[in-house]
């Protein structure tokens, strides 16, 4: 049963994710929406499309591409479906690197510019998937229980830092980071979004190539290297691509939980736990997932916004009681 | 000849010493067994034979190849390792078990993890069937009991080392391949564990390499072409299993009492005391 590409799925997924674009893009605005399509737009509607709502748009994609694609290769790390880079800890750490640098970097360097916190936020977000990794895993098992309470510790200290931090920094940055904490895909320039998305695409392609021992690694440490997979390579291009996709993001849209948990569930339950299969099908299911949640946090209270962050845990941690409680008749 | 060889092989963990200075042998097609109490060092030596530890001090001789220099990739070509314990926790399928072990024979490179291959599933189907895993091949493996899943394990390890080249109808000739079993039988039902000791000697017979670790005395009896019995991480005995498996060596080496019980053909076996 060598697979084949799952080119059906995918084009399903892509079909799917379409109107959801489209919806994204002109459903639910007063002003340019898509009645205004046919009578063809101005000047300044184009402005509004390419600059404010394209970007935009795109970003949930890639983030939400990114997030899916990290939550797969974390599982795989922690042989558990129940690693996620919100609930392990990952991004909060991306968090408080980035907070630590937005409000101590400005006492050193007055301005303090994007590649600077997104740094800052990749080496926080790195170290600490590495120690949860360590904490968790004893012997080449890892032990869920372990991996959930290190998150929730690593969880609590990043979001004591964080808070920390806020307390001290003065009022005009506190309402911009407050705001950015939560989540926010709004009013992005296209060099961010181009930023985000070569990470993206390169870490996914990097990640892509392991699927093979991604599906090994599972069976457990040494099971992975009696099949001939070097463990080793493995781990720390999955912890460094994954960090680095979860760092980017949480440095330029802040904290979105739950797209890593929850995507590659859905895919699972759809496709089985093939890797070469749940990876690239998850890049796709998470693009289209933060695209609609997007729409929705802009709809559902408008012309109030949700942030995005919100809207995603709330959708998101009921979804994680579910799995709990279907993987506690396992446990007993 | 096609042996794997230990020279003073040590094996040293924190100040535990779980192994020290071992020589040993195990010849190819044989079954190569492993005896010892808890403790003695059998998984340890186990783990160093595949790869998966390396020894503190002391040499393996694989193949007349110096195992530390063998790639890992090169060497999952040669044998397959089912290990004592193992846990899941995704959803695949038996099938989808199997074919882990199968797809490690068609190479690594990505674009090759999604060709179609066209004996792939003739031969996978033959080793569930093998296996007696044909019913459950669609099954999650996180739905099978503990033999069932110990099973899959086995017949993903059998698919690793499975020789490709045979047509369906002739015997498999397994030269050059090695299986590692630690504790194969034990969640295994007595029909599957009398099967599966069958298969052993029937494909050791095409040249198949079997070292394994059990604790079962008359499985051990029945089985064993040669016996290398550990004690407190030495060797205590080691040899064609008539001269190890006498009644004062084992119970030397394993420290318990054990009684010669007559069978109905005529031959003796050692049965513990209880």
């Amino acid at each position: 049963m060598a697979k084949t590409f799952p080119i059906s799925k995918s084009l399903l997924l892509l079909a799917l994710l379409l109107p959801a674009v489209f919806a994204h893009l002109f459903v639910g605005y007063n002003g340019l929406n898509w009645q205004s399509l046919s009578g063809g737009l101005n000047p300044q509607q184009w402005f509004i499309l390419q600059e404010l709502r394209l970007p935009r748009v795109v970003m949930a994609m890639v983030v939400g591409a990114g997030l899916a694609v990290a939550g797969v290769a974390l599982q795989a790390l922690f042989r558990n479906p129940l690693a996620e880079p919100g609930l392990i800890g990952v991004a909060s750490s991306s968090a408080f690197g980035a907070v630590f640098i937005m409000v101590l970097g400005g006492v050193i360097w007055q301005q303090v510019a994007l590649w600077q916190v997104g740094v800052s936020a990749f080496v926080v977000g790195l170290l600490a998937t590495w120690l949860i990794y360590r904490l968790a895993t004893n012997k080449g098992q890892t032990d869920v229980a372990l991996m959930l309470l290190a998150g929730v510790a690593v969880n609590a200290l990043m979001g004591a830092g964080t808070q920390m931090l806020l307390s001290i920094a003065d009022l005009v940055e506190l309402r911009s980071v407050t705001f950015w904490l939560m989540g926010s895909l709004v009013n992005l320039p296209w060099s961010s979004v181009l930023l985000v998305s070569v990470i993206v695409l390169l870490s996914t392609m990097m990640l892509w190539r392991l699927v093979r021992s991604m599906n090994a690694f599972v069976l457990g440490e040494h099971s992975a290297t009696y099949l001939g997979f070097d463990n080793d390579r493995f781990k720390w291009q999955v912890i460094f691509f994954s960090a680095l996709m979860v760092s980017t993001a949480v440095a330029l849209v802040g904290v979105i939980g739950f797209v890593g948990l929850v995507v590659p569930h859905m895919i699972r339950l759809w496709v089985g736990a093939d890797h070469r299969l749940v990876l690239p099908l998850s890049a796709l299911g998470g693009a289209l997932l933060l695209v609609l949640a997007d729409w929705l946090a802009r709809i559902l209270l408008y012309p109030l916004e949700l942030p995005i962050g919100l809207l995603m845990a709330l959708l998101g941690a009921p979804f994680f009681l579910m799995m709990l409680l279907k993987r506690r008749q396992g446990w007993q | 000849m096609d042996a794997i060889k230990c020279h003073n092989l040590s094996f040293q963990q924190g100040e535990k010493c779980l192994l020290s200075r071992v020589n040993a042998s195990f010849i190819a097609g044989k079954v190569n067994l492993i005896l010892g109490q808890n403790g003695a060092g059998k998984s340890t030596l186990l783990k160093l034979l595949a790869k998966s530890q390396q020894p503190s001090s002391g040499v393996i001789d694989w193949r007349e190849q110096d195992l530390q220099t063998l790639p890992l990739p090169e060497l999952a070509l040669q044998r397959a390792v089912v290990e004592q314990q193992q846990t899941m926790q995704f959803d695949f399928s038996v099938r989808q078990l199997v074919s882990l072990g199968l797809e490690i024979q068609l190479g690594s490179e990505l674009v090759k993890a999604y060709q179609h291959v066209a004996d792939f599933d003739v031969v996978l189907n033959r080793i569930l069937q093998i296996c007696d895993l044909g019913d459950l091949a669609e099954r999650s493996v996180l739905n099978l009991s503990g033999g069932e899943f110990k099973r899959a394990h086995l017949a993903r390890a059998l698919a690793q080392i499975w020789p490709l080249q045979q047509t369906a109808q002739e015997q498999p000739d397994f030269s050059g391949k090695w299986l590692l079993l630690d504790e194969w039988n034990a969640a295994l039902d007595m029909r599957h564990q009398q099967c599966f000791a069958s298969l052993l000697k029937t494909w050791c017979a095409q040249g198949l390499g079997v070292i394994m670790v059990v604790h079962d005395l008359p499985l051990a009896q029945q089985l064993a072409d040669r016996v290398l019995l550990l004690k407190d991480g030495q060797v205590f005995a080691e040899g064609d299993s008539q001269t190890v498996l006498q009644k004062t060596t084992l119970e030397n080496g394993l420290q318990m009492q054990l009684q010669i019980v007559e069978q109905s053909d005529g031959k003796t076996m050692l049965l513990p005391k209880f």
